[in-house]
């Protein structure tokens, strides 16, 4: 295995290992509340649905979609994801956003589940596995997402096996998280999120950008990719770029904060 | 008719999320791009760049404006809740 298959594994497994923790915390609350049967039946319906859109997806893109629209439409989707997260992240680094806590999530996953009322059909409470089925399909496509923007991305640059290796990084984060899920019996809280978050935010934009003015090129006259200056190596000075934009931020962020509270203090003063 | 709104209301969580204005932005940055391209009004060895700087600053316009309003309306609104109480 080569370093560029290394690489794309390792942001694979880092961007779907977020989503599969979140997934895992609202499988566990519906688990423990409404019953595992259930928990799982809802985890299982929605892995085959995931499953089956992968598959349909994939093979439609790869074979009836142009390459540059291909590209602008995947960096499109990325840089619309990494950006949400790189503003969650921004935002919570300046103390303007609570930083997510799956300890919390869970505990009010398990309030909701507790107090929802009852309606079984065939042995399954309808809650618990709407709950599971959605949180499971919504993490999931996230993730399906992932692994086909990496997967062909990779293609498309001529990595051999690109969509093995992609899905290969996506199993292994689902694994790991069930194993890490299963020994601890509770959410994942010591999963450094936030951070993670931010680095897959700042990549997910990375790749969003150079892919999307990449594929704008389909609406050219000539029809065919842009290319950028330096190629591959732009990928460097764009993700410099989202660093220095995303800490900029934070400080002008944190700043306006500080202003805003000290105005207040400054008026209560007054009016009392 | 339930199933197709709740997929609908999933693809919007999906792609949209919490706030609409990144969505808003990437969409009216990317079809000025398409037209700027198309009209050949800047040559297509500088696109890529001006393009891509387009995208990240107003990104950064967008995050920057929608944190600093959220968050002054939430803290507007807190301080005006304690004032009822007190």
């Amino acid at each position: 295995m080569n370093a560029d298959a290394i690489g794309l594994m390792s942001t694979v497994f880092l961007a779907s290992g977020v989503e599969f923790v979140e997934a895992f915390t609202i499988v566990l609350a519906m688990g423990v509340a409404r019953g595992w049967r259930t928990a799982l039946t809802g985890t299982v319906v929605a892995l085959l649905v995931l499953g089956l859109l992968t598959l349909t997806l994939g093979v439609t893109l790869k074979n009836y979609v142009n390459a540059s629209l291909l590209q602008f439409i995947i960096g499109t989707l990325l840089l619309v994801f990494g950006l949400q997260w790189l503003r969650k992240a921004v935002l919570r680094s300046a103390g303007l956003k609570s930083m997510h806590d799956e300890e919390q999530i869970f505990a009010e996953e398990l309030a909701l589940a507790e107090a929802a009322g009852h309606r079984q059909r065939w042995g399954i409470d309808g809650f618990g596995f709407v709950v599971s089925f959605k949180g499971v399909l919504l993490e999931g496509l996230e993730v399906v997402f992932i692994v086909i923007t990496f997967g062909l991305g990779a293609a498309h640059r001529g990595m051999p096996d690109a969509m093995w290796n992609a899905s290969m990084g996506a199993l292994v984060a689902a694994a790991a998280v069930v194993v890490a899920g299963v020994l601890v019996r509770k959410p994942l809280a010591m999963v450094p999120e936030n951070l993670m978050k931010y680095v897959v935010g700042l990549l997910l934009s990375t790749f969003g950008v150079f892919w999307v003015v990449e594929g704008i090129g389909f609406f050219s006259p000539a029809g065919s990719s842009l290319e950028w200056p330096g190629e591959l190596s732009s990928l460097g000075a764009i993700l410099i770029g989202w660093v220095v934009i995303s800490r900029i931020l934070i400080i002008a962020l944190r700043r306006f904060d500080r202003k805003l509270t000290h105005s207040l203090q400054g008026f209560e003063a007054e009016a009392s | 008719m339930k199933l197709i709104i709740g997929f609908f209301g999933l693809l919007y969580d999906l792609v949209i999320g919490d706030c609409w204005q990144i969505a808003a932005e990437t969409a009216a940055i990317l079809l000025a791009g398409i037209g700027l391209l198309r009209i050949g009004a800047i040559p297509v060895a500088d696109f890529s760049v001006a393009l891509g700087a387009a995208i990240m600053l107003a990104a950064a316009l967008v995050i920057y404006l929608e944190g600093r309003i959220s968050h002054a309306r939430k803290t507007l609104r807190a301080a005006g809740d304690s004032d009822r109480h007190a």
